[in-house]
This record gives C-alpha cells, structure tokens and sequence, in this order.
C-alpha cells in the first residue's frame, strides 16, 4: 500500500466536484475509490494545485478539509468518515469506542454471485464501517441497540439493512439500473460515456445471448435491438445470419456491418446460398448451399460486451468500411478474478422442423386424373397429385411394389429428424494487479434436421493483460476456431435439393418408401419425370459436401502512458483462414447428362485463403480547463487483404463411385488471386463544458489501392453533439432523471473489389482439339474511372428516463443518403457485357427507431421489464445511370426478378402478370391465360421491424421472452407455384371434375367459356412464368422465444466450492402467431444476399428449439 | 474461340418450327411446338452470341486491334467473313438487331447500343463478306489458330463466298436483282470459289470434354422428353431415305441414360414422328397416337449414338447446302451451271457427312444410289425438292433449316394449330422475340427498334420474309 502513496503523480483542478476529481485521479492511477455517497457532498468543490506529488500527500490534502479518512485494499481506497483521531489514516476497522457492543460477519457478492471487493459497509448514522476483502467477506462491530448497515459500491444500488439478532449478513448488490453513466464502446475501441455520445449506440444485453443460444451467434440478435434487422436464412445450423442495420445503403448484394472484435475487424463475408445454376455441375464455386459466415468463429461465452454502432457518425472513424454501421465486440478477460475462477457452461437443444403445410389429401399420385397403372408411370408422376380420388386401391410405385393409394399427411415430421445441439465450454482465468488472463474452449457438435448433415465447431480464445510498468501495457487476443460443415443442405434450386422434393412429392406417398432409392446398377431410381426432382435420400446420402475452416484471428497491442493525459497505443491484428472445401455430384444422378468416356458425375475441390492485416496507431490525449475539456485522438492504419482460392473440378470418372482429381479425366484446374490495401490516417476531437454539452468531430482519409492512383484519396468527416439537458438547469422536474437531446452528420465510404478497372483475359483449362482457348472471366465490363460510393447520414435523438428510470424512451430519427454507388450496372447483352461498373446512383434511406422501456413493478422480490424496440424504414432508389430506370440484381430459380427502380423502394420484386385487357380483364386463349406484362409488386424488404420484450425477475427466477415482428415486405414464393402446377395444394383442387374455368375474357372480349383440364391448366403457370398468384405479404407475428432462468447460487455456495450455479431453460421460435404465406414460413429465406431477397424457393423448414442450460463457476 | 463459341446455344424454337424435333411438354421445354412466347428459350442464342464470350464481342475486339496491323490482316479479314456469318444468325432470328454499335462496351464504353434496321446490317454484311474474301491473302501470316481451317486462305474464301452466296439467296422473295447481283459475286471463280467438297465444311468438332451444346438436350435431363417431327420422319420414311435408319431409333426406356435405356430400334418403318400442336396430355388424342412406355411416348428420338452424340460435331456452312443453294441460283438463271447435278451433290454431300456424326452413321455410296434413283430429280419440281433437301441437310442447324424454310417455303408443313398459340402467329412462327432483360435494360433503343420493324412478336417477318 506504501507504494502506492508514494507514487507520484500531477494533478491541477480548481473548484471541481470531489466525485469528479476522484474520478481523475482513478484515471491517473488505476485506484479505485469506494465510498458511501453520503460521505461525499456532490455540492463541495475542492481544488488541488499538486505537481509531482506523492499521493499520500495528496489524499491527505483532498480529504482532510472534508474529514474523511482512508484504507488501501490491493487497488481499492476505501473512503471512511474521519472518527476523529487524526493520525490513524489507516484503521484496520473503524471503531466508535463507546457503542462496541458485538462483532458481525458477512460476505457481499454482486448479482451473479461473485464476491465484490471493496464494498463500503458503514452503519447508518454513525461512524463505524469498514469495507470488504478481496473475498467479498467483511467484519464489523456495531451497536447492540440496533440501527441500519448501508452497503454502497461503485455502479450499484446501495442496500440498507436493519440489524437484527443475527451475527452473519450476506448480501447480494444488484447493479443500479439508473446508473448515467454507463460507458460504451465505440470505434476503435474507444471507451465513452453514454451522455457524451451524440449518435446512436445500442448494447447488447450479454446474457440473453448465452441464454437464448443459437449455433451462429447472429441469429441471437434478433429483435434485441431497434433499426437491426436479422434474418437467417433457412439453411441449417452451419448457415450464415443477415444482419442489415438501418436498411441497406448499397444497390449491390452486402450490406453487412463492420464486425470488429477487440479493435480489430474481422471477415464476415458469408459463403451463402444461390445464384448457382442448375445441377451445381455448371459452377464451380459449387452448389447451392449455404456454408456460413464469419460470426461462427465467435464463441457466446467469451462475450464481454457488445455494441452496435447504428449510424455513420458512430462508425465514422472506421471511414470507407463504415457504411452498414458496426458491430463491437470485446471478449472476456480475467480483469474481474483475482485467484483462479474456472466457469463451466453446458448447452443442449433440440429442433424439430415445423410444418405449416395445408396440403390437399382428396386426390392422389397421377397425372390428368389418372393414377399410375404401371410402375413405369409410378416413376413419371411422383410428385404430381393430379391422380383419382384417395380411395385405398392398391397401386403401383416407382420402386416396384404395390401400395394403398391413401393420404401420407407427415412428410415433414418422417423426413427432417430431431435436430440437436450440444455445446460445452470451460474458461479458466485468473489475476493479479499486474495482470490478468483468460483461456477458453467451446466445443459445438450440431446435427441439423437433414438426415446425414452435421455442423462441428471447436474455438479456443485466450486473452491476455500485463502492466510491465505504471506506464507500459500490454494485451493479446486470439481466438482460434475449427469449423466443419457436413453435408450443408441445398437449398433454393431445384436440383439436388432433397426439400424440393420433399415439398413436392404427390399426396400419396410416403416418404419412407423413398428410402429405396437405388435401382439394380447403382443408379438413383426415378420419381419423376422431372430428373432433377432428385430422391432426397439420395440427396442426403450419396452427394457429399464438406467446408471446413481453420480460422485464427487476435491481435495484440502495446501501450504506453506518457502522462495522465497522453498516451500511445500500437496494435497489429489479422484475421486469417483457410477453408478447403469439396463435393461431389454423384455417378448414376438422374439430372447429370451421359459423358462420352468413363462414369458421369462431378467433383469439384477447392482450398480458399484469406488474410486481413491491420496494423494501427492511436494517440490519445485528453486535458481539462475549467468548464472546459477536451479529447483528442490521432491515428493510422494500413489495411492489407489477400484472397487466394485454388481449384479443381473434374468429370468422366475412370472408376466409379471414386471422387478424387486423380480419376477424372477432364480436369478444370483454377486459381485466382485478390489482393487490396487501403492506408489511411483519422482523429477525432471531442470538446465538453460543464458535463452537459459535448462536441465530437471526426475525420479519416483513406486511400485505395483499387482506385485510379489519380483519384484514389478520399477523405470522411463527421460532427456530433449532444447536450444533457437534465444537468443543464437547475429547475428540472423531480420526474425527469435523464434527458439527453443529440445530433449527428457523417459521410463514410464503401469501396470496391480489386482489379475491377482491367480487362484481363484466362486461358481454358483444357485445349480444343490443340488450340488453347481464350476467354473473359468476366461478364462486367471494366470501368478505369470509380470513385468510393459514400454514404451521408444525419441523426438526430433523444433519451429520456423519466420516474426514477421506470419509464425510458430512446428514439432516432435518421436520413441516409447513398451516392456515387459503385454499381454492377445491367447493360446490354448486346454491348458485349452483361454488366458494367460504374458510380451512379442516388439511394435515400429514412427511418425511425424507437426503444421504450417501462418498468411497472420493482422490488426486491419482483421485478418486471416490459420494453418495445421499433423501426420503420423507408428506403427510395432517386437515381441510376443514365436513361436508366432500373436495373436487375437476382432471379428466383422458377421465376420472380429482384429489381432497383427508379422512384420505388429498394428491391422491387417483379415478374409476369396474366395477359390483360384494357379494362383489366385476363385474357385467354383457348382457355388458358397468357403471359402479361411484367409486373412490380412490391419491395422485398421489411418496413417495419420490431419486438415486445418482457423480462420478469421473482426471486431469482428470471423470465424472459420474445415477440417480434416483421412487415411491409412481399415475397414471391416459387414454392407455391410448385405445389399448385403440381396439384398439391388446397388451390389446384379447383376443376379437378370437368375442368378450370377461367374468369377472364378471349381476344374477342367475349367471357371465356372454354374448361381446362386441371393439371393443363396450372401447369400454365410455369409455362407462362407468371407470378402474381405467388405473391404474399411477408409479414408475419412470431414468438420468438420464452427463456427461465434460476439462479442457485445461494444454495450452493456456502458449502461447496461453487461460486455460482445457474439453470435456464429456454424455447425458440415458441409460435407464430399470424402470416400469411401459404403452406410455409416467411422467415424461409434462400439466401443471406440481398439478391435474393424476397424470393422463396424450397429452403429447409424452420425449426423450433427447445434447450437447457447449466452454468457452473468455480 | 470466337468459331468455338458461335455454337447455338439452343434450337428449342427453330428445330421445333420446321417440324424436325419436338416435345410435347411445356415449362421449360416451351416454344415453338405451341406457338408460344417463352424467354429462356428465344433468348439463349442472343444471349450467347452477344455476351462477353460470343463471337461478337470477340469478333469485335479483334477487328478492332488487328484493322491496322498489316502483319494480322488475315486474322482481321477471317474475322470480318464470321462476324458476318454471326450476324445472318441474329438478323434472321429477330429481325432488327445491335450491329454497328454492338460489342464495345470495352472498346468505346457503349453500354446500350442502338438497334440497326436490319436491311442496312444486311447490306453490310454483303459489303463485309466481298471485302473480307477479297483482301484474304495466302502470302500474308497465316493464323494457324483457327479452328476451321488452321488458317488455310484458299478454304476461307471458299467459306466467304459460301456465305455471300447464303446472304444473296435470302434477297430471292424481295429482290430479285440484288439477289442475282450478289450470286453472281460469290460464285465467281476469280474471287476463289464456293465450297466444293465436305473438306470445306465449317465445322466445329466437339470432344469429349467440349460437348455439342445440343448433347445435352438429348441426352441429359430432358432426354426422355424430346422427340423427332412427325414432317421430318413421314419425309425420310416416303422416300426412303437411308439418313432415317442412321438418325431416329425407339429406346426401350427413353428416359434412361443411354447406358440403360434398353433395345435400340431403328427399323425405318417403325419410326414414327411426334405431331405438332398437341401437349403432354392432348398428344394422347393424336391420330395414331402410339401409346406410352412408362413417362415417355412411343415416338421416335434422335440416336444418341450417332446424331445426338455428345461429341457431335456442329456444322455451320456445308458443301452439301452451298451445292443446293447454287442448284436453285442457277434454276432462277442467277448463275450458270447443271442443277441436277448440284442437286444430287448436295443429297451425296450431307449424306456422307453422317459418317463424321460416328461410323456407324456410315452411308454406303450404294444406298446414296438408290435413293436418288428412287427419288430422281424432276425439274418441274426443282425448287421443291432442292429445298427439301435443303431442310434435311440442315438437319439440327435449327437457324439455318428456319430461314430457308420462311424464304423458299419449303417443305410444305401443316399449319400447327395449338389451342393456346400466341394471336400473333397465322401460320408459322417468323421471328422470335427479344429477350425480356433487353426490353427491360435497353428500353428506349428497343422501342425505337420496334416502331421501325413492327411489333416485338412471334408473327412480325424479317425484312427478306415479307
């Protein structure tokens, strides 16, 4: 403790509050100062004129006139009223000599169980108190003649405690929700205080995230905060999470925030469904699964704190990557533990698809009313329900036998299995005042709700934390990942995608029989005249596909103190993985053409790389004069980026069922090559008087490697203010314990892919008859001339905590304007490209968002939170290029086009109306409807998303859950068309007897009086591409979820080495509560690019979870 | 690779108009066997032949760097002759097409191109054709690259003039003097000559690893579902045309891969062809509907083991059609010479160009025999039975069989009268329209092209088919 007083240090206030000089010197010195807040008046103002002084003398100084006194525990001072004896400056424990009547005991641990050092403990209205050791425990005498113990600690509610009989107080503190001065990450790392913040910011609440667990972490953040808006694509437990903050700012397909991790962003690109073609056999980048994103590598469990930047003011400093907002994340490390802790964390859930299927049962397997007669046929209809009436007959099948013709109504249940989740995870960590360390290990092992298809993950993070000197720091980050996706499931075509037919197959037959799926040769067995209607058994157990990562991203960083208010940080950190990856398309597939020589098939492999390297330097200084303050920070960073991919892909198999590069005679070897930096210097300067109003500008100028050198230096600034109104004025209301009004405007950037103002040309991988081949990658035309898209934001907000912090509201209004778009432009085919990228392109996001927070009952036994996040967003494309009105981004696998237009909102879905007359009447020809104009029926993006979350606390059981909502969005649902051209749904059961009438009109105008034959006249649909009988509105009232957790702590702790033990219970996705897509999910989404948005095509079903939770700290 | 990549992409339209192959289904397989618009099936050939890999893209770069560079003038003139070629596909397929203005979005950054009046490409291409033939020159670098010839001079003009003849034939119903003009220019032995023997051919010979693209018709997904024209096989079967036994056959399991799909039959008299104007369940009320086997219908296929091969070579410009197109020059009095005789060598021609399908598609000059004696030449019926051949020859040149159908209206085909046919359509499809993207993309240059040519529909001619 002596070295500590010894220490010397400078610091200079005049007539400042003494909170607010004990929170400088806690700056200077790490010290922690804990106190009862009685003890320090906020109105006394004290001044301090020390220049290299000892600390001693500087508390001395400081507490004297105001008769305290003081204990040094490890880095705690506890702050103590004076008993009067000057010269004991260090009391064991203060005593009141003439009231000593008995000794009491007791152990003080926070919210979660873990003791808390340093709580000052002093007896009401006396002088007596002491404080608590590094275990928690505390001794004190007290008066025998009764009187109240108050508990106070730094960020928690104080608790008084009448004395009774008993020797021994536990107590547990709960944090003080009214605490103002909650401090947020923000970029760069950058610590803050919420007020002085003048954009908007949201946290996440940690715990939600572990107790409402999901495989991928970003599946959690739905609904758990306003303006982001998280869908996950229906694609198994090792897909990727769509997360689009505040709309999306870019025409192009990512708009994903910036995911930083301890300072240092990380890749998040997803490798993501769609966009393939037909039989996966045409493209090499494979088929059409979905095969994750970045936020995988991220363990739940060594989650500290995460925030999210909404807006461009608050992700400013992050410049040219900074458009879709950001995401903070800081893991654990062992700063709270002194001593080893271990934590242990035990997850299991099950998943069971859901069915929202409403099938017709009335008619069964066959094609124009007649049901198979031989098996031949069996084999042509399997998924046509155009058959007879059910009527038990026996009937032939594709596989040879025999069977009753009845409805077989729980395709879903007997096909997708029981998926499941297990996760374990133990961190070890532990400190001392010069350091302190984390170590961690997850293990996931998933099987997902498709037969034979798994997701494995093992992650390894350790963070470390030394202090060499006073001034000299040091901390290390790293987490190491091993991911393997096995078997990721098609989706969203029609090929290869065991759920299309699934979905798909006739009424009247049973999805066991298709386990029988090979014919006398090996062959897959025919179902249906449509080959690529593939057995999903086949599908499951004969195709493969495997995408593992070896991933490791951390960094490690150095600073150094100069003085109390400057200093120097260097930081390098990357983010590097490899990610091989293969599969196969199977000999004897139905859909894959005869090959001239050898066995057909397909086997592609591939080996990906990535490295990101950041290396940064960050100056920060900070100074105060009078009212006045002043922050500044200066840095660098040199961004490098490196992809590289190596391939092969090979056919015509010299032996069969062997699926390797060395048994196929056509090889397709390939290798490509990215590599982009971007340097770039930015500082930011925040100004404050008097604690009430802040000023923050902000600059960055990056330059680009991908740019024309001439024009290749951009610069982005941003200015923010807020102002704490409820500390401005004396006369505010008893009511309002918080108000904050504050302003934003930024301007950041999105860049571009490397090499995309060259045209190059590749050489084919196999020579023509002795010619070498030429071709162009390709299919955008190269443009030497592209700017960085910029994105110009302006927010403005306001917080209030009104009744003692019962009733909060926190609300943004914001207008986001895109312009230079960098954009893959539609030209015509006819120029020779498909494609050209050029800067044009005028996009407006506007929106609002709300967080209401009531809490309507609060006490110690019964708390209850209700809170309501809300946004409405509005996007409009203003401009594309010129005598351009729109341009086409995605196309559904059946039909359906996702579109920018002009003067609409972002994502036009469209397709073909029916053939019209003038007066808007179907036009038919020999009763069938024609194809019509193409058609916008709306955007494909949500207006409107939010959620109702309740959160009940009684008696340390807490209870959580979850309603969220979507709307304003439409979706064009390609399966739809399916069950109807195929006779499966409730529609296509209109005509079955004497045919379709169709209420329109003929050429002549005269009404149509000619019938169809039902399944002639619904396969029209296909035939016609037509879509507007398959689009729905997208909204949809889900329960997301209903979580309990109980605490037990209390029982176990006194007698057992456990520190903590807690149990959930959780259920996710518990009910839907309205839709109105037929027969499916609105959430079964294709994709996580905003290509596809909107277009539905054959996912997996959505699942319901249900999962348990045991945390153990030691 | 501008010669490899001017392979069409599909024939779902043309083959089905002239009445060679069908398919009852609709969905994807939709087009011209119902008289009906479907876009991914009318937009493949604009689609390849423009985009970033298709000839005209190619072509127009390589013109572009080689037109001053005396050193690749033969490169640059080969290039001209095909950028031709590529553009008699285009024109005839959808009338007013980007020509001068396509192609250079690299070059010259035009990303919409204006459309051109189709009479005016056409008399480029002429100009183009003359000139390109004419400045070929045997003692300049030779661009052994070429997929054709290996660059061979005397076999491009041959090729050059075979295309000028092709291009003038197509003035016969609109102008007759500048067809005569033009025909007189190609068969001028002074500017080297028409194509004289199946080694002239322009042909693409696929392998093993590059497939037909029409392989994959025949024989993947859709395999079970595709069929020959009822016109086509009563023709070969009337005259007894030994090309039927080589080119149709009933599998025992259509939809089976050809490993397992069971007895081959190729008798000639048990082939039947697939009527036109039917679908999938209509086809069962045809006149002597044949009845089904599982899936399929009992109708005659192409031979996956000879014509429908997945390494069938793809033939553009034979000896076998430039010998008839000169039989009906010289019958018009457009050019001098023996029409029987360029008659019967363009039967014997293609003919003998089965065996380049595969061995076994052999025709013996003893059957070739017979067959032209059992069918002679009758020059009361010269144009007729030129043209007739004509359409055989082209068999599975889709485009080609197409035009010269609109042109010479040979053979006479039954009007298909399908229930649920586009109103546009009278008689025969004479044009596919434009793909759906370029109405969307290229919106103003689209409508100009249609104010000038007509509506954007299946029954609105070319400018030569009036």
């Amino acid at each position: 403790a002596q070295d500590i007083l010894n220490q010397k240090i400078t610091i200079q206030v005049s007539n400042l509050e003494m909170k607010t000089v004990l929170t400088k010197l806690n700056k200077l010195t790490q010290l922690r100062f804990t106190y009862s807040s009685s003890l320090i008046k906020t109105q006394r103002k004290v001044s301090l004129n020390a220049v290299d002084k000892p600390l001693g003398d500087i508390l001395d100084d400081l507490f004297k006139p105001a008769n305290i006194t003081y204990k040094i525990d490890g880095r705690q001072v506890v702050l103590i009223k004076n008993p009067g004896e000057p010269g004991s400056a260090l009391p064991e424990t203060i005593r009141n000599q003439s009231s000593i009547d008995r000794n009491i005991t007791g152990k003080v641990t926070d919210e979660k169980g873990i003791p808390l050092p340093g709580v000052s403990i002093v007896v009401k209205d006396t002088k007596a108190g002491t404080a608590t050791d590094s275990e928690g425990a505390f001794q004190l005498s007290v008066p025998d003649a009764g009187g109240t113990l108050v508990f106070s600690y730094v960020g928690y509610t104080p608790q008084e405690i009448p004395l009774g009989n008993q020797t021994n107080y536990d107590i547990s503190m709960t944090p003080d929700v009214r605490n103002l001065e909650m401090v947020v990450v923000t970029a760069l790392g950058i610590k803050r205080d919420a007020k002085k913040l003048g954009y908007s910011t949201a946290t996440v609440n940690t715990e939600e995230l572990t107790t409402n667990r999901t495989t991928n972490l970003g599946n959690s953040l739905q609904g758990k905060v306003a303006g982001l808006n998280v869908t996950p694509p229906a694609s198994g437990p090792g897909g990727s999470t769509k997360i689009r903050i505040r709309g999306q700012s870019s025409f192009g397909g990512n708009n994903s925030p910036l995911i930083i991790v301890n300072g240092i962003p990380i890749n998040n690109s997803s490798v993501s469904a769609g966009g393939s073609q037909g039989n996966g056999t045409g493209n090499p980048t494979g088929g059409s699964s979905d095969a994750g994103d970045g936020l995988q590598s991220i363990n739940q469990d060594d989650i500290e704190s995460m925030t999210v930047l909404k807006g461009a003011a608050a992700a400013a400093l992050y410049g040219f990557r900074a458009k879709d907002g950001a995401i903070i994340i800081t893991t654990k490390s062992g700063s709270k533990t002194t001593g080893i802790g271990v934590e242990l964390n035990s997850n299991f859930q099950a998943q069971e698809a859901l069915d929202y299927t409403d099938f017709q049962y009335e008619y069964g397997q066959g094609e124009f009313g007649k049901r198979p007669t031989s098996v031949a046929e069996a084999q042509s209809s399997g998924v046509f329900a155009f058959g007879e009436r059910l009527d038990g007959q026996p009937t032939p099948q594709f596989d040879g036998s025999t069977q009753p013709y009845v409805a077989h109504k729980d395709r879903i249940k007997k096909f997708y299995r029981t998926g499941t989740s297990f996760t374990n995870s133990v961190a070890l960590s532990g400190g001392n005042e010069k350091g302190n360390f984390r170590l961690s290990f997850a293990n996931t092992d998933a099987n997902a709700i498709m037969p034979n298809s798994a997701y494995h993950k093992r992650i390894f993070n350790l963070g470390l934390n030394y202090k060499f000197t006073k001034k000299l720091s040091a901390q290390l980050n790293a987490n190491y990942s091993n991911e393997y996706n096995k078997n990721p499931p098609q989706i969203g075509i029609q090929d290869m995608n065991a759920n299309t037919t699934i979905y798909t197959l006739a009424t009247s037959i049973d999805t066991d029989w298709l386990k029988n799926r090979k014919d006398a040769n090996g062959n897959e067995m025919p179902l249906a005249r449509f080959t690529n209607r593939n057995n999903p058994y086949w599908v499951a157990y004969d195709r493969f596909e495997n995408v593992r990562r070896d991933r490791i991203f951390g960094n490690t960083s150095v600073r150094y103190d100069f003085t109390d208010w400057l200093f120097v940080q260097g930081r390098i950190g990357q983010d590097y993985y490899t990610r091989p990856y293969n599969y196969n398309r199977p000999t004897g597939t139905r859909s894959i053409g005869a090959v001239a020589t050898g066995f057909n098939g397909y086997y592609y492999q591939d080996v990906a790389t990535f490295r990101e390297r950041n290396i940064d330097i960050l100056i920060g200084a900070n100074k105060s004069f009078g009212d006045f303050g002043i922050d500044l920070t200066l840095g660098g960073n040199q961004m490098l980026q490196v992809n590289d991919n190596v391939s092969t892909a090979v056919t015509n198999f010299y032996v069969r069922d062997l699926y390797t590069i060395a048994n196929g005679q056509i090889k397709n070897p390939n290798y490509s090559y990215g590599k982009k930096k971007v340097n770039s210097i930015y500082g930011s300067a925040e100004f404050s008087w008097k604690n009430f109003l802040f000023l923050n500008v902000t600059g960055r100028n990056d330059w680009f490697s991908t740019l024309n050198p001439q024009s290749n230096s951009y610069l982005y600034p941003s200015v923010s203010g807020s102002f704490v109104f409820s500390q401005a004025f004396n006369n505010t209301p008893e009511w309002l314990t918080y108000g904050k009004l504050r302003a934003a405007y930024a301007e950041v950037g999105g860049d571009t892919d490397p090499y995309s103002n060259n045209l190059y040309y590749g050489i084919n991988a196999n020579p023509f008859n002795g010619t070498a081949l030429g071709n162009l990658p390709s299919t955008v035309a190269p443009n030497a001339n592209l700017r960085p898209l910029k994105v110009k934001e302006t927010e403005l907000g306001l917080e209030l905590k009104t009744f003692d912090s019962r009733l909060n509201l926190d609300l943004s209004v914001y207008r986001k304007n895109t312009v230079d778009e960098i954009l893959n432009v539609d030209i015509s085919n006819t120029s020779g490209f498909s494609q050209t990228k050029v800067n044009v392109g005028k996009l407006r996001n506007q929106g609002i968002e709300f967080l209401l927070t009531i809490v309507p009952v609060r006490n110690d036994n019964f708390t209850w939170e209700t809170s309501f996040n809300g946004s409405y967003n509005k996007s409009k494309v203003i401009e594309l290029a010129e005598r351009q009105d729109r341009f086409d981004v995605g196309q559904g696998e059946f039909f359906g086009i996702v579109s920018h237009e002009v003067g609409k909102p972002l994502a036009s879905l469209r397709g073909f109306d029916y053939r019209r007359d003038a007066q808007g009447r179907i036009v038919t020809s020999g009763g069938l409807f024609q194809q019509g104009n193409l058609t916008t029926f709306g955007s494909a993006i949500p207006t409107w998303v939010g959620a109702w979350v309740n959160t009940i606390n009684v008696k340390g059981i807490r209870i959580g859950t979850q309603i969220d909502f979507k709307a304003g969005n439409k979706i064009l649902s390609n399966s739809n068309l399916n069950f109807l051209r195929e006779g499966i749904s409730k529609p296509s059961l209109v005509g079955r007897e004497g045919g379709v009438l169709l209420d329109g009109v003929t050429a002549e105008g005269t009404p149509n009086t000619t019938r169809v034959e039902a399944q002639q006249f619904y396969t029209q649909y296909r035939s016609t591409n037509l879509a507007a009988p398959f689009v729905y509105n997208g909204a949809f009232v889900r329960w997301r979820n209903l979580s309990v957790s109980y605490d037990l702590s209390r029982f176990v702790r006194d007698n057992t080495f456990i520190k903590g033990l807690s149990v959930s219970l959780m259920c996710n996705n518990v009910l839907m509560i309205k839709k109105y897509l037929d027969n499916l999910d609105p959430e079964a989404a294709v994709s996580a690019s905003d290509n596809l948005q909107g277009i539905e095509t054959h996912t997996l079903p959505t699942t319901r979870s249900y999962g348990i939770n045991l945390n153990v700290k030691l | 690779n501008a010669e490899f990549t001017s392979a069409i992409a599909t024939q779902n339209y043309q083959l089905q108009i002239v009445q060679q192959i069908n398919t009852p289904y609709t969905g994807v397989l939709e087009g011209g066997n119902h008289n009906a618009v479907s876009d991914p099936n009318s937009n493949a050939n604009f689609n390849s032949l423009y985009l970033q890999n298709g000839p005209v893209n190619l072509l127009t770069t390589v013109i572009s760097q080689t037109k001053d560079n005396p050193a690749r003038s033969n490169l640059y003139n080969m290039s001209r002759i095909w950028k031709a070629y590529v553009f008699m596909v285009l024109v005839d397929t959808y009338g007013d097409v980007p020509y001068f203005e396509a192609g250079k979005a690299f070059l010259e950054g035009i990303n919409l191109p204006k459309y051109d009046d189709q009479k005016l490409i056409y008399d480029d291409i002429l100009k183009e054709l003359q000139e390109g033939t004419k400045a070929l020159d045997a003692s300049k670098s030779i661009e052994a690259g070429d997929l054709f010839f290996k660059g061979n001079i005397a076999q491009w003009k041959k090729l050059g003039n075979s295309l000028l003849l092709r291009a003038a034939m197509r003035y016969s119903k609109i102008d007759e003097a500048k067809a005569k003009q033009y025909v007189a220019i190609a068969v001028d032995p002074a500017n080297g000559g028409l194509q004289s023997s199946n080694a002239d051919n322009a042909l693409i010979a696929f392998n093993s690893t590059f497939n037909h693209p029409l392989a994959n018709y025949f024989q993947g997904t859709e395999r079970g579902n595709v069929y020959l024209g009822k016109a086509f096989v009563d023709f070969l079967k009337t005259t007894a045309d030994p090309r039927l036994r080589v080119i149709a056959v009933k599998y025992e399991t259509p939809g089976n891969p050809i490993a397992t799909a069971g007895a081959e039959n190729t008798t000639p008299a048990d082939q039947e062809g697939m009527p036109y104007g039917y679908n999938e369940s209509t086809i069962a009320n045809a006149p002597g509907f044949p009845g089904k086997i599982g899936s399929a219908f009992k109708y005659s296929q192409i031979n996956r083991r000879t014509l429908g091969k997945i390494d069938a070579p793809e033939f553009f410009i034979t000896y076998s059609q430039t010998s008839l197109l000169l039989a009906e020059a010289v019958q018009r009095g457009w050019a001098t010479g023996n029409v029987k005789e360029l008659y019967e060598a363009g039967v014997r021609a293609h003919m003998n160009q089965m065996a380049t399908y595969d061995v076994l598609a052999t025709i013996p000059a003893a059957s070739q025999d017979a067959f032209l004696t059992a069918n002679p030449f009758v020059p009361a019926k010269a144009l007729q039975q030129i043209n007739e051949q004509y359409w055989v020859s082209s068999f599975l040149n889709g485009s080609e069989a197409w035009a010269n159908f609109r042109r010479s209206g040979f053979p006479t085909l039954p009007v298909n009268t399908y229930p649920g046919k586009d109103p546009s359509v009278k008689d025969f499809i004479r044009r596919l329209v434009y793909p759906v993207r370029e109405r969307s993309v290229n919106e103003a240059n689209y409508l100009a092209a249609i104010a000038r040519m007509g509506p954007d529909e299946l029954g609105t001619p070319v400018f030569w088919d009036k």
